[in-house]
């Protein structure tokens, strides 16, 4: 059973079929059921926000009650926490997010090298992106 | 099988027995069934709940497409 990381690109591409690769997201997930699926509290609120202003309460109701319970919610402790503060502020003025730094941290704690994600900068930190960016 | 003795009340005895007797099984029928319910595979949970999150793929249309590449600015609209 692989480990694979959930990204909030990934979670808002499956919910809305509008996305140009929402259907490749679909399959990826259909791929993964198998696999553990993990993300943590950050990417969930950034989901969270996405979805409840574009996509309106009901999308926020599915997230909850129908996606996230697939998916085990990692805790993201003071000392993860200090660390991609750490490495956001070395980071700065890159683009790449605060959510993308505490989701390195937690891979790196993890162990989990894949992630389930369309965010190029995830890519460019040396962690396996699927689908594969194209 | 494994066999095991476990004590029930009277009243759970009784309803036990009428459950078993209307379905004309056996009561360690009953039991098992009853086990399977309250205590299911962790596969056959993990299963149900990666359906159901399955179930919810595109039913939703954001109108422009781009909430995976812009989620980042998106979020950061308005208060969270």
């Amino acid at each position: 059973m692989t480990r694979v990381l959930v990204d909030t690109s990934a979670l808002v591409a499956f919910l809305d079929a509008d996305d140009p690769r929402h259907e490749v997201v679909v399959t990826t997930f259909a791929a993964l059921a198998d696999d553990e699926l993990l993300t943590h509290g950050y990417v969930v609120a950034e989901s969270l926000a996405v979805t409840r202003r574009r996509l309106g309460v009901e999308a926020n109701v599915s997230l909850l009650d129908e996606v996230l319970p697939a998916i085990e919610v990692l805790t993201v402790d003071g000392a993860l926490l200090a660390q991609a503060l750490l490495r956001y502020r070395a980071a700065l003025p890159t683009s790449v997010s605060f959510v993308d730094h505490v989701s390195l941290a937690v891979s790196e704690r993890e162990g989990i090298t894949i992630v389930f994600a369309l965010d190029p900068d995830l890519g460019a930190t040396g962690l396996s992106l699927i689908p594969s960016v194209g | 099988m494994i066999r095991t003795q476990i004590s029930l009340t009277e009243d759970q005895m009784r309803r036990l027995r009428a459950e078993a007797h209307r379905r004309r099984v056996p009561i360690a029928a009953v039991v098992r069934e009853a086990v399977e319910r309250l205590v299911p595979e962790e596969s056959d949970v993990r299963r149900v709940r990666f359906q159901r999150a399955l179930g919810a793929a595109g039913r939703y249309h954001s109108g422009t497409g781009d909430l995976s590449s812009r989620h980042d600015e998106i979020a950061g609209e308005g208060g969270w």
